[in-house]
C-alpha cells in the first residue's frame, strides 16, 4: 500500500541514483585521456590527462602550485596559508576558496566533497582521513620537519610532475642552488669558531625551538651560521594539533649555549633586553635579536620560500659586511618576482624582512607571533 | 560518600581549635586506631620542613647550566657578604634570575595548588575534587589562549588568564546559587558545566587560531611549565599566592566544621555561606595566579592532600600546613627532573601525571584513612 509520500520518496531515490551515475561517468577510465602518477609513498594514481583539479592539504606545501604557476587548478586549500596576509596579496582569490583542511588531522569531509577535486595532495595523516572517508584519490607526499634541501628539491620536482610544470620546478631548483652557492661563496672563509650561533626562540616564552634534527639546522648552516641547539633533538614526541620538531628548552639551556644571534616570533627584541634572564646573553648584549620574517607562510617551516630566503636573510643579518654590495630588499624582491612571478614593492620586501606580515584572523590582520 | 567514617573521624576533631595531640597524653598506642603521624603531626610538620629544605637546596645545585655547588653558594652569599666575583655574570644570572625564581615559583605553585585542593576536598566533602572543579583552570586556559591568539605580549596573556579564571569561578558560583545558599551538589555541577564551556571555547580558539603559528604557543601554554617564570612575575603573583595560602591556613579549623555538613556547621554557629565564599575565593585566586605563572599543572591539588592524609590523617588543622609543605617539595622535585633530565624540557604535566597517577592508585587500594 504505497502512499503518495512513498511515491515521492521513491522518485527521489531514483533521481538520486541517476545523479550518482552521472557522477561516476566523469571518473576517468584508464584510456589515452588519463595519466598515471606514482606518488611519494609509491602508490599509482590516475588523473585526467589535463585540467585536473586539486585539493592541497598542508601549510608549507600550499605555496608550491603558485611557484609552478598552476594555482588555478587548486580548488580546495588549507586554512593556515589561506589566512596569511601576503598570500592574500599575491592571490586575493584564495580567501574565497573552500578550506576543508585546518590543522594537521582536521579535515572537513563534507566541505571537501562539495568541492570534489580530482585528487587531494596530502601528507600521511590528512591523506589517510581523505582516503578512508571519501573516494577522492590521494597523492601522498612524504615530508617531516627533518627534511633539508635535498628533500625540498625532491618535493618540488614531484610537484612539478603532478602539476605538469617540470620547467618551473627546475627553475626553482636552479634558483635555490644558485642562492646556496652564492651564500657558500660569501661565507666559506669564516672559521668554524667564528661562525655565529643562532637560537630560534618561538612562542611567548621564546623558548620553543627547532633542534639539531630539524631542517632549521641546515638552513642556518647554509647562511654560514650554526644552530645553537644543534646538539638537542626536538623531533621526538608529538603534541596534538602541532607539528613535531618544535620543542621547548629550559632558560638555563639557552644561558648554557649563549647564542650570538636570537630570532623571536613574538613580542619585540626590546622585551629580551629588559628581561634580566635574557639580558646577559651575548646576542642580547650585542643587539642581535631579530624578529623572524614572515612571507607567504611562516619561515620557521620547511617551505620553498624559507629554503631560499631564510638563509639569505640570516646571512645578511649575521654578516652584514659580507653582503654590502646588494641590498637585502633587492634579493627579496627578486625572489618573489622570479620564482612566484609576484612583483613586490620595496615596502613589501621590507615588511617581509621585518617580520611585519601577519595572518588574517576574524578579518583583521594579526601580527605573526 | 562515607558519612559514617566522617562522623567517626570528626568526633575527635576538637572544633574549638585546641590541639588534639595535646590531650592524648596517655599514649594508648594503637588503642584509638590512629597512626604515629596522626598522633605527632607537629613532628611530621618539622620533618617535612626539613625535606622541603633539602629538596630546594638540591634543586638549587642542579641545572642544564653547569655551575659548581660552591659557586652557587658563593653567588647567593655574595649578595650579603663581600665575596670576590670569580664567576661569570651569566652564571650569576642563571642562579639569581633563572634558578631561584623557578624554585620559589615551584614552591608557591605546588603549595598553593595542594592547599587549595585540600580545602576544596574538605569543603566539598569529596576526596575526588581539586581546586579546578569550579572551572578556574579551564577559564584561565581560555583567557591565555585568546591572549596568545589576539595579543603579542606575555603580560596581556597573563592578565587575561587571571581574569578569565576568576570569571569562570564567578559564573559557576552564580549558577549554583539557590535561594541565597550554594548547595555542594549544585556547586560541583555548575563547576562541571562552566569548565566544559570554557574547554570548548578553548578548543574553538584553537580551531580559529592561525593553526601554524599560534597553535604551538597555545598548546605549550596549556601543557604547563615553570620554564617561563621571571622575577617580575614572582614579584606580582608571588605575594598574591602567599597571602591566599595564609588566608586558607587561617580558616583551616573552620573547614573541619564544614566537613560535618552545612546544617551541623550552622548549628555550631559557623556562617557556612560566608566561609564557602572565602574558601572558594582564596583557592581560586591561588589557582588562577598559578595558571598565569605556569600554565595548567594537574594532579597536585588532587594527590598531595591524599598523601598528607596518609601522614597526619584528615584533621584539616594539620592537613593544610602539611599539604603546603608536601606540595611545595613535590613540585620543586618534579620540576627539577623536568628541567634537568633531558636536553629539552619535559612537560611538567606529563611528569606529575606519571608520578601522581600510580600514587593515587596505591592510595585507592590502601585502607582508606578517611577524609
Amino acid at each position: 500500500m504505497m502512499t503518495k509520500t512513498s511515491y515521492v520518496l521513491c522518485a527521489l531515490i531514483i533521481a538520486a541514483g541517476i545523479l550518482c551515475c552521472g557522477c561516476t561517468t566523469t571518473t576517468p577510465a584508464p584510456t589515452a585521456e588519463t595519466r598515471t602518477i606514482t606518488d611519494m609513498a609509491g602508490n599509482q594514481i590516475t588523473l585526467p590527462a589535463s585540467g585536473a583539479t586539486f585539493g592541497i592539504f598542508g601549510g608549507p606545501i600550499s605555496q608550491v602550485p603558485y611557484l609552478l604557476g598552476a594555482n588555478e587548478s587548486v580548488t580546495a586549500v588549507t586554512k593556515g596559508p589561506q589566512m596569511m596576509e601576503m598570500m592574500q596579496q599575491m592571490d586575493p582569490g584564495i580567501a574565497s576558496k573552500p578550506a576543508p583542511r585546518t590543522t594537521n588531522g582536521n579535515v572537513n569531509i563534507e566541505q571537501l566533497l562539495v568541492t570534489n577535486p580530482d585528487c587531494v595532495i596530502a601528507f600521511d595523516v590528512d591523506g589517510e582521513i581523505v582516503e578512508s572517508q571519501t573516494d577522492i584519490p590521494v597523492i601522498y607526499l612524504s615530508g617531516t620537519m627533518s627534511d633539508g634541501f635535498k628533500e625540498m628539491r625532491q618535493e618540488i620536482v614531484f610537484m612539478g610532475e603532478v602539476f605538469q610544470r617540470p620547467e618551473r620546478a627546475q627553475a626553482y631548483i636552479d634558483y635555490l642552488d644558485e642562492t646556496l652557492a652564492f651564500l657558500e661563496n660569501r661565507t666559506a672563509d669564516i672559521p668554524d669558531d667564528e661562525r655565529i650561533t643562532v637560537f630560534l626562540g618561538e612562542g611567548v616564552s621564546h623558548l620553543q625551538t627547532l633542534g639539531g634534527d630539524t631542517f632549521f639546522t641546515e638552513w642556518t648552516e647554509a647562511a654560514g651560521c650554526r644552530n645553537a641547539v644543534a646538539a638537542i633533538e626536538t623531533t621526538q614526541g608529538q603534541q596534538e594539533g602541532m607539528h613535531t620538531g618544535i620543542n621547548e628548552v629550559s632558560m638555563e639551556q639557552v644561558l648554557a649555549v649563549d647564542p650570538g644571534f636570537i630570532i623571536i616570533d613574538t613580542s619585540s627584541p626590546a622585551e629580551l633586553a629588559n628581561d634580566n634572564r635574557w639580558k646577559e646573553l651575548t646576542a642580547v648584549k650585542e643587539g642581535r635579536v631579530y624578529k623572524q620574517p614572515t612571507g607567504l607562510f611562516l619561515w620557521s617551516r620547511p617551505s620553498a620560500e624559507s629554503a631560499v630566503l631564510y638563509p639569505v636573510w640570516l646571512a645578511y643579518k649575521a654578516y652584514p659586511d659580507r653582503f654590502a654590495d646588494v641590498p637585502l630588499t633587492d634579493r627579496v624582491k627578486d625572489f618573489y618576482t622570479e620564482v612566484f612571478e609576484f612583483p613586490i614593492t620595496d615596502a613589501q620586501a621590507q615588511k617581509v624582512i621585518d617580520g611585519a606580515y601577519g595572518s588574517v584572523t576574524f578579518g583583521q590582520v594579526q601580527q605573526s607571533g | 560518600m562515607r558519612p559514617k567514617t566522617i562522623g567517626a573521624k570528626s568526633a575527635y576533631v576538637d572544633v574549638g581549635g585546641a590541639p588534639v595531640t595535646g590531650t592524648a597524653t596517655t599514649e594508648p598506642g594503637q588503642a584509638d586506631g590512629r597512626s604515629w603521624g596522626e598522633r605527632h603531626p607537629g613532628t611530621v610538620l618539622v620533618l617535612l620542613l626539613a625535606v622541603l629544605g633539602i629538596v630546594a637546596f638540591a634543586a638549587l645545585m642542579l641545572g642544564r647550566y653547569i655551575i659548581p655547588p660552591e659557586t652557587v653558594v658563593a653567588v647567593i652569599l655574595s649578595s650579603v657578604l663581600p665575596i670576590e666575583e670569580t664567576w661569570s655574570s651569566t652564571a650569576a644570572s642563571a642562579v639569581v634570575n633563572v634558578r631561584i625564581p623557578r624554585i620559589i615559583a615551584g614552591l608557591l605553585v605546588g603549595a598553593g595548588l595542594a592547599i587549595s585542593g585540600a580545602s576544596f576536598q574538605g569543603m566539598f566533602r569529596n576526596p575526588l575534587v581539586s581546586s579546578q572543579i569550579l572551572g578556574v583552570a579551564a577559564g584561565a586556559g581560555f583567557g591565555a589562549a585568546i591572549g596568545i591568539l589576539l595579543f603579542d605580549s606575555l603580560v596581556v596573556v597573563q592578565i587575561l588568564s587571571f581574569v578569565f579564571g576568576l570569571l569562570a569561578v564567578g559564573m559557576a558560583y552564580g549558577l549554583s546559587r539557590v535561594r541565597s545558599s550554594t548547595p555542594i551538589l549544585m556547586l560541583v555541577l555548575s563547576g562541571i558545566v562552566i569548565a566544559s564551556l570554557f574547554s570548548a571555547l578553548t578548543s574553538m580558539v584553537k580551531y580559529v587560531a592561525d593553526p601554524m603559528n599560534k597553535m604551538p604557543a597555545i598548546v605549550f601554554w596549556l601543557l604547563g611549565s615553570l620554564n617561563h617564570v621571571s622575577t617580575p612575575d614572582l614579584l606580582v603573583l608571588g605575594p598574591i599566592i602567599a597571602i591566599s595560602i595564609l588566608g586558607l591556613l587561617a580558616v583551616r579549623w573552620r573547614i573541619n566544621v564544614l566537613t560535618m555538613g552545612d546544617e551541623e556547621a550552622r548549628a555550631l554557629g559557623v556562617n557556612t555561606e560566608r566561609l564557602k565564599v572565602i574558601i572558594i575565593l582564596l583557592a581560586t585566586v591561588i589557582t588562577a595566579a598559578a595558571v598565569c605563572m605556569s600554565g595548567i599543572i594537574g594532579w597536585i591539588g588532587l594527590v598531595i592532600p591524599h598523601m598528607g592524609r596518609m601522614l597526619v590523617g584528615p584533621d584539616n588543622r594539620y592537613l593544610l600546613p602539611i599539604s603546603v609543605l608536601l606540595g611545595g617539595a613535590f613540585l620543586i622535585a618534579v620540576d627539577t627532573v623536568a628541567r634537568t633530565a633531558a636536553p629539552a624540557e619535559i612537560p611538567i604535566g606529563i611528569l606529575t601525571a606519571i608520578i601522581g597517577a600510580p600514587i593515587f592508585a596505591i592510595l585507592l587500594r590502601r585502607n582508606n584513612p578517611g577524609w
